[in-house]
């Protein structure tokens, strides 16, 4: 039991910020989390490290919120636009500098409504990426696909941001 | 890292926004592990993805072996003779209504025509 208080201590944070920013729900995105992390004690004996811890309960975190996305698409639950960010259970938190005259909260909001209007498989990398800040290769380990489908998805992703926002690269 | 010089500014707000899990997730975890280890290890397994690829595989299995079942079953008939045809068989009329021509040329003493 000690494994599972160290597993949520260290990524506790970056499962439920993925979970959240994927689901847009907090009480569905909790449940992944703590599901995710009865897989990860369960399957603990079978780690071999290869990977990396991070992206190991990373991967299982991503591909349950899939598995949570698909049955809503069963269910034809989909939610019918981006949630405010406190109904998706996300905090501002802000890291780093920023141009004080700018409204960055305002910014990150609307950020976050762009990054969740994408296809999933975009917003998955978009979020492990600039949110988490994970490498490309750890994407590749946490999602399972190759290092060309990963960058793919980020430059599409991009270019719909860069599209949406197109007033904030003038 | 040569890949975020192409990343506009504004991306970075993206990590801006982040989310812990909830007051109690150690606990309720601990929890529900514990009354998961109270069930049969089968039921444990029908909440898996597996149950599922197995559920589709026993049918498409039952339904071949359904399938082949029926063809052997056809296929041990004579002909295929199924009971209506071996019912007209036996009748020798074949469903038709049709008689020997002697028996059609003189009708019976009893048939009540008219002979002329």
């Amino acid at each position: 039991m000690a494994a599972l208080e160290q597993l949520l201590e260290r990524f506790g944070g970056a499962m439920a910020t993925l979970a959240r920013s994927m689901l847009r729900d907090a009480t569905e995105a909790q449940d992944v989390v703590e599901e995710s992390l009865m897989r990860a004690h369960e399957a603990g004996p079978g780690f071999r490290g290869e990977r990396g811890v991070r992206t190991w309960v990373l991967r299982i975190t991503a591909n349950l919120c899939r598995d949570r996305l698909r049955r809503r698409r069963f269910s034809a639950g989909s939610l019918d636009g981006p949630t405010p960010i406190e109904d998706a259970g996300l905090r501002f938190d802000p890291v780093g500098s920023w141009d004080e005259r700018l409204d960055r909260r305002a910014m990150a909001e609307r950020l976050d409504a762009a990054i969740a209007r994408l296809p999933e498989d975009q917003r998955e990398v978009t979020v492990m990426r600039h949110r988490l800040g994970l490498s490309h290769e750890e994407m590749c380990a946490a999602l399972g696909v190759p290092l060309g489908t990963v960058k793919s998805r980020l430059a599409r992703a991009l270019t719909t941001l860069r599209h949406e926002l197109r007033d904030w690269d003038r | 890292m040569n890949d975020r010089n192409d990343e506009p500014r504004w991306l970075r707000l993206a990590a801006d926004l982040r989310a812990e899990p909830a007051p109690g997730t150690l606990a309720r975890v601990r929890e529900r592990l514990a009354s998961r280890e109270h069930e049969p290890a089968w039921v444990r397994w029908l909440g898996r993805p597996a149950a599922l690829a197995t559920s589709v595989a026993l049918l498409v299995v039952c339904a071949w072996a359904g399938n082949t079942w029926l063809a052997t079953t056809e296929r041990a008939r004579p002909d295929g003779a199924t009971l209506v045809s071996a019912l007209l068989d036996e009748d020798g009329s074949f469903g038709l209504g049709l008689e020997s021509d002697a028996a059609a040329a003189e009708p019976g003493a009893d048939s009540g025509a008219v002979r002329r």
